[in-house]
């Protein structure tokens, strides 16, 4: 019974794990980006689409 | 939760904007990016855009124009898949609004000028993108359905509608259940 949660817990967190040096890489990349809008034309995409548009909740 | 594996994601919130950074390990290491950007429609109701694409080092920017086919596809989409439970953890009462960058109106025209499928009537890259997500999302909708609401936006009444697997839709809704 223990080994059978131990394996349903394994699986849920296949998570690919992240090394000190992506970890480092990633960070000075969210420096550089953070705050920004990266996607400004896809946002103004979506107001158009919702522009009319009643959300359903 | 997702049962099949997908990166570790680092994340950062900033005013109207979250993001999620990951590296995906496949023919190259390549940096992708996760943006929730905040706004309102006309009614007053606030949305999150879901944005995804590649950081280019040059520009320093994230792009949506590129598939990067580095051989890691599934792994990567869950991983996209799996900020949008972490994003509705933090901020609960958003909707989330997934939406291609491919399947606005003059995207047809644009991709024929330098597309080599020579596709005929139907242009076979339009709403590509939110294909992606809708087969990805289809294989997990028993366990994503559990704690969220989706909505599927019906190209032709123009609403959103009940989200049905298999179904084409142009945009998706999601909402966490309470």
């Amino acid at each position: 019974m223990v080994m059978k949660n131990e394996e349903k817990t394994a699986t849920k967190l296949n998570v690919v794990p992240m090394s000190k040096a992506t970890e480092k890489r990633l960070n000075k990349v969210l420096d550089e980006i953070k705050g920004k809008d990266l996607f400004p034309e896809k946002t103004e995409f979506a107001k158009k689409t919702l522009q009319d548009v009643k959300l359903p909740m | 939760m997702i049962n099949i594996e997908n990166y570790d994601t680092t994340f950062s919130v900033n005013n109207s904007t979250v993001q999620y950074l990951f590296q995906s390990s496949g023919k190259e290491k390549l940096i992708k990016g996760v943006q929730y950007s905040k706004f309102e429609t006309k009614n007053g109701e606030a949305v999150y855009n879901l944005g995804f694409g590649d950081y280019d080092f040059e520009t320093k920017r994230i792009s949506d124009r590129k598939s990067s086919n580095n051989g890691d596809a599934r792994k990567v989409f869950n991983t996209v898949l799996n900020t949008i439970p972490k994003f509705l953890k933090e901020f609960p009462d958003f909707p989330i609004f997934i939406q291609g960058s491919d399947s606005h109106d003059s995207f047809e025209d644009e991709c024929r000028i330098s597309c080599s499928k020579n596709c005929n009537i139907i242009c076979k890259n339009k709403d590509r993108r939110i294909r992606t997500y809708i087969y990805f999302l289809d294989k997990k909708i028993k366990v994503f359905s559990k704690d969220y609401t989706f909505y599927g936006f019906d190209e032709v009444k123009k609403r959103f509608v009940e989200y049905e697997p298999k179904n084409k839709y142009t945009a998706i809704l999601v909402y966490k259940k309470k």
